[in-house]
């Protein structure tokens, strides 16, 4: 089964294009005509649930190249960031390479960004349009690569190697420091305050790196971390 | 299809020969690879006429298709026939084979020599498979949009921001400079 992005269930009584009396929906409904004009809200009153769907109408040259779009807004939407989709997988293999070379999953989940580098922002009322506007570059991309069988523009590696690399990159730590801290920062491996260190200075972990680790678990989420790396092979990272 | 090559892409339409069209990429002078380049970016644009509005606006016109052949030579460019009447002509060798793969060539291909080949960028030269019994490389539905998203393409690698531009159906995205619409950096992508 391919992973779905961590969803905490906060008990949500309502759905959320309710709690407000319908507001945020409206406003929602706003950004999309302005944005993609051409999907359209749909709820799923049985599941309490609400969908952004239609035909995406890429235009190159007056050429148009049609993508059937399908965001789904999680439950504790807008705390948490919605999903956007390939829904009917125009989008294949290239040849000798994997789908998640081309940032797909195999239901055609589209992966926008590593999750601590999310745009999104909860507490913005016009954070769809941020999210709009990078679905519809990420499938401008998915056309270029189309054409040239490499993704166009900087990304992350794959899986938790795209968490080191953010964490060797946003926290100054090298590469070597970064691997053996990992198994730490995603709680694989418990460490005593007074344990040496993992990076291997022989200090103790309070004195050399645990408030960086603190401070890493603290930007990524803990939550996060657990959920996406509970069973992971540290050989992998 | 004479308005495309001369209008859209600046280069010569030398004659008519029936319903065939004759066009003539001549600048810059030795730069091989931009002239093939311009000559198959002239293919693509004469093919995107052809199916996305002549079979638009004459649906009859649905059977029809465009064979398009290409090839790179030195030749002789002149005018000749009577004051008042003089026709252009292109005489080479690269004519008669461009007319020659052109010939051979079905309806929607884009065709060119295996010298030409060599000189595309490796991004365009994907677009082109080699036909073993014909001896010379096909590309099929070759059309206008492939080379603004292989521009695009190296834009994104380059890390610059995009404008995204939405009409009343549509979406499109720009990286030229001062483009309008809603400027947007690319996110740094990630994958599970």
């Amino acid at each position: 089964m391919a992973p779905v992005f961590f969803r905490p269930d906060r008990g949500v009584s309502k759905p959320w294009y309710q709690a407000d009396g319908g507001a945020r929906l409206e406003r929602d409904r706003a950004i999309a005509a302005e944005i993609t004009p051409t999907l359209a809200f749909r709820l799923d009153e049985s599941r309490k649930r609400a969908f952004l769907e239609g035909d995406l109408v890429l235009t190159e040259c007056g050429i148009e190249t049609r993508v059937a779009v399908r965001i789904e807004f999680p439950p504790d939407y807008p705390r948490t960031e919605p999903i956007a989709f390939d829904a009917k997988k125009h989008f294949k293999k290239w040849p000798g390479k994997e789908l998640v070379d081309r940032h797909l999953f195999g239901e055609g989940q589209c992966c926008l960004w590593l999750p601590p580098k999310s745009r999104w922002s909860k507490g913005d009322p016009d954070a769809l349009r941020t999210f709009l506007l990078e679905v519809v570059l990420f499938f401008d991309r998915q056309l270029a690569y189309d054409l040239t069988g490499k993704w166009p523009g900087p990304a992350y590696d794959h899986g938790p190697k795209g968490f080191r690399e953010f964490i060797e990159e946003e926290f100054g730590v090298g590469a070597d420091v970064a691997r053996r801290l990992f198994p730490a920062i995603v709680k694989h491996q418990r460490v005593g305050r007074n344990d040496f260190c993992p990076c291997g200075s022989s200090l103790k972990y309070k004195r050399c790196h645990l408030a960086l680790v603190e401070c890493i678990q603290k930007r990524i989420g803990t939550n996060e971390l657990l959920w996406r790396f509970r069973r992971l092979d540290m050989s992998e990272v | 299809m004479a308005r495309v090559v001369k209008t859209d892409y600046e280069a010569l339409r030398i004659q008519y020969q029936g319903d065939r069209v004759q066009a003539l990429v001549h600048l810059p002078q030795s730069d091989d690879t931009r002239i093939t380049e311009r000559a198959v970016e002239i293919a693509a644009g004469l093919q995107s006429s052809m199916d996305y509005v002549l079979h638009t606006v004459l649906p009859e016109s649905k059977a029809l298709g465009l064979a398009v052949g290409i090839d790179l030579d030195t030749t002789l460019v002149s005018k000749t026939g009577t004051r008042g009447e003089r026709d252009r002509i292109c005489i080479g060798l690269g004519v008669e084979r461009a007319a020659h793969i052109q010939e051979l060539s079905d309806g929607t291909e884009s065709s060119l020599t295996p010298d030409c080949y060599e000189l595309l960028n490796a991004d365009l030269q994907k677009r082109f498979a080699l036909d073993e019994v014909r001896k010379f490389y096909v590309a099929k539905s070759l059309y206008a949009d492939t080379f603004g998203r292989l521009a695009r393409a190296a834009a994104y690698s380059a890390g610059g921001a995009v404008a995204v531009r939405t009409s009343s159906k549509t979406v499109s995205v720009d990286h030229r400079e001062g483009s309008s619409g809603a400027r947007v950096l690319p996110s740094r992508s990630w994958c599970e």
